[in-house]
């Protein structure tokens, strides 16, 4: 009898908790689209604030500091975390256990903490807050991320991989960037893909090490929440911001069930070959 | 003899306090195959890395065609090396994993297509050069691993272990496979294993190690036939080992019976262990064997039966095409040629 009326639960279930999870995006959504700016009536429909996204200069301007912020950050920090992480991977495994734990205090740590010592260590160097400081410190909490994808993928590959490249006749140097890289080229982009991510949503840390009015999104938004001076324009980009995201993720998707299924069928085929090969 | 190809000179590894490689020293001929046997751990494939180069030797030197290889770095070495979990590029396909090696030479599109396809063939992987190296099976990835080292012509070709991996029938197809690829690149292979029949089917010679050391170096019938050891004897085929005493004149005692030999050189009155291969005993009634046991227990092998038998208190692996019964006395004839006498280790 219970069973039957979860059974029968399940579906209305389903559709609630995806309400309540999408709940806020959609409302933000529609906000992007009200003719109001302001949130609590709905005044028609409207694409004004999409146009006006990149119209208001202070809005522009703090795009524009996020992405410059997130490319540099993530290239920077895919390649010293790329390169921490083979070189953590080459240590001894009780070397490496320790070096594992430093990497990840700073991935617990509340970013409360890591902005505020950040902004300690920054000022202590009197080093000009801003774009540099904003950027160190992006860096700075991107970098275990990336090593943290990229470990696994190295640690699944043939050990002597290396070895095999410097056999073919490789320099260590060459092994590394021909093989190795490649190798666990799928570990890099992940890594890059969560440092771009943390980077462009990040508000805490980058409140404490920034200064001489260089804003991202976020302090932009932070400093216009409630005050005349806010645009809709935000949601505006919040929704394509959503809407970008959700492109990437549906093509991840399909491109990895097309490999599966291109896997699979090379498999029927080279098992095929392999018992007429051999029995033979 | 052969050309000296290579030479190793109390070559000695330690990690940490581990001695893993000690002062061992052997010529290596070119055109040979030579394999170290030994059972896992006894440094073998050590031996075979500091060759490589991907491992630095303690010390002892190591000479190549008469110069110290030790000076130049593993990518300059005329070796290449078939890894045991062969060690493809997975973001590579079949073609440039074998093309790899040559593309760093820098040689030209034509020969580099040329030499693949020929080194593809001797494979007999023909046709296989776009497939990626995931959709291959385990047997296939060998032939690929074996390809990409040929292709680039070294002098010494290093396999670790490298059929390990294969079922045992492929693993015994691959054996002879391999045996005539020797053959006809006509260069020096150096194959690692701790597969004493893999060891003498393929090996021109055999290198027998045990904790680092040397124990035999011969051919595989003298390493077979005349085990130096205990462990040689017990390592490479079965056997039975048994107490004797020397008795001068080629002459052993054991199991309370007076055998002739043909080895000679102990003393007489010496302590001997007498290796008697199962295969080489005869079973015979009661009234003409020397030795005379009960049978304890039979297995049938296929081709033969492999009987237990208790003599003397001491059990003996006899193989025969005869069947006695559990339980039946019978008599156990050894011709002289068939035993092997050992110094007591």
């Amino acid at each position: 009898m219970i069973v039957k009326i979860l059974k029968a639960c399940r579906l209305p279930l389903l559709v609630i908790t995806f309400l309540i999870m999408y709940f806020p995006l959609i409302i933000i959504g529609i906000l992007s689209v009200n003719k109001s700016s302001y949130a609590h009536a709905f005044k028609g429909f409207t694409w004004q604030w999409y146009t006006e996204i990149f119209s208001e200069a202070t809005l522009r301007t703090a795009i524009i500091n996020t992405l410059t912020v997130a490319i540099l950050a993530t290239i920077i920090s895919t390649a010293l975390g790329t390169l921490i992480a083979i070189g953590i991977q080459a240590l001894r495994p009780k070397e490496k256990k320790r070096l594992l734990m430093l990497n990840n205090i700073p991935l617990i740590n509340p970013d409360i903490v890591t902005g505020l010592s950040l902004m300690i260590v920054f000022s202590f160097l009197h080093l000009r807050f801003g774009i540099t400081t904003m950027l160190a410190a992006h860096i700075f909490f991107s970098i275990p991320f990336v090593v943290l994808s990229v470990l696994p993928k190295l640690q699944s590959l043939d050990k002597d991989l290396y070895y095999a490249a410097l056999d073919l006749g490789c320099t260590p140097m060459s092994a590394v960037l021909k093989v190795i890289i490649p190798a666990i080229k799928s570990g890099i982009i992940t890594g890059a893909l969560i440092a771009f991510t943390m980077s462009i949503d990040d508000f805490v840390i980058s409140y404490f090490t920034t200064g001489n009015g260089f804003s991202n999104f976020s302090i932009w938004l932070y400093a216009r929440l409630g005050r005349k001076s806010f645009s809709p324009a935000a949601y505006a980009y919040n929704t394509c911001i959503t809407m970008v995201t959700f492109v990437i993720l549906m093509a991840i998707n399909i491109k990895s069930i097309k490999s599966k299924k291109g896997r699979i069928l090379n498999e029927k085929n080279s098992s095929c070959i392999d018992n007429t090969t051999y029995s033979s | 003899m052969a050309e000296k190809l290579i030479e190793l000179k109390n070559l000695t590894k330690r990690f940490d306090d581990n001695l893993v490689v000690d002062r061992i020293s052997l010529d290596i001929y070119k055109n040979q195959f030579i394999t170290l046997l030994g059972p896992s751990g006894c440094g073998k494939t050590t031996i075979l890395r500091m060759i490589a180069g991907f491992e630095e030797i303690t010390d002892g030197q190591i000479y190549f065609e008469g110069k110290d290889l030790t000076k130049i770095p593993a990518n300059e070495r005329e070796i290449n090396t078939v890894f045991q979990n062969y060690a493809l590029f997975p973001h590579l396909n079949v073609y440039e994993n074998i093309a790899f090696g040559l593309r760093l030479k820098k040689l030209d599109q034509s020969e580099i297509s040329d030499r693949v396809a020929r080194s593809l063939s001797m494979v007999k992987l023909i046709g296989y050069g776009k497939r990626s190296i995931e959709a291959l099976s385990g047997g296939q990835q060998q032939r690929v691993a074996l390809a990409r080292a040929i292709v680039n012509r070294p002098k010494v070709l290093l396999l670790d272990e490298p059929l390990s991996a294969l079922d045992l029938k492929l693993r015994q197809d691959m054996q002879y496979e391999i045996k005539d690829m020797q053959h006809q690149l006509g260069i020096t292979f150096i194959f690692v294993t701790h597969d004493q029949e893999e060891a003498l089917t393929m090996s021109d010679r055999i290198v027998v190690l045990n904790e680092g050391k040397i124990l035999q170096t011969g051919s595989p019938e003298d390493v077979y036939n005349e085990p130096v050891n205990r462990f040689v004897a017990s390592f490479i085929g079965e056997s039975n080992i048994i107490p004797g005493i020397y008795c001068g004149n080629r002459v052993v005692e054991f199991f309370k019976a007076r055998f002739d030999c043909v080895d000679d050189h102990f003393e007489t009155g010496e302590k001997v262990d007498v290796v008697i291969r199962p295969e080489d005993f005869e079973v015979v009634v009661v009234q003409e064997g020397k030795i005379t046991g009960k049978v304890a227990d039979i297995v049938f092998k296929g081709v033969h039966y492999e009987l237990c038998v208790m003599a003397n208190g001491q059990e003996l692996i006899v193989h025969t095409l005869k069947s006695p019964n559990i339980g039946d006395i019978i008599g156990l004839k050894v011709d002289k040629f068939e035993i092997h006498l050992m110094k007591v280790s």
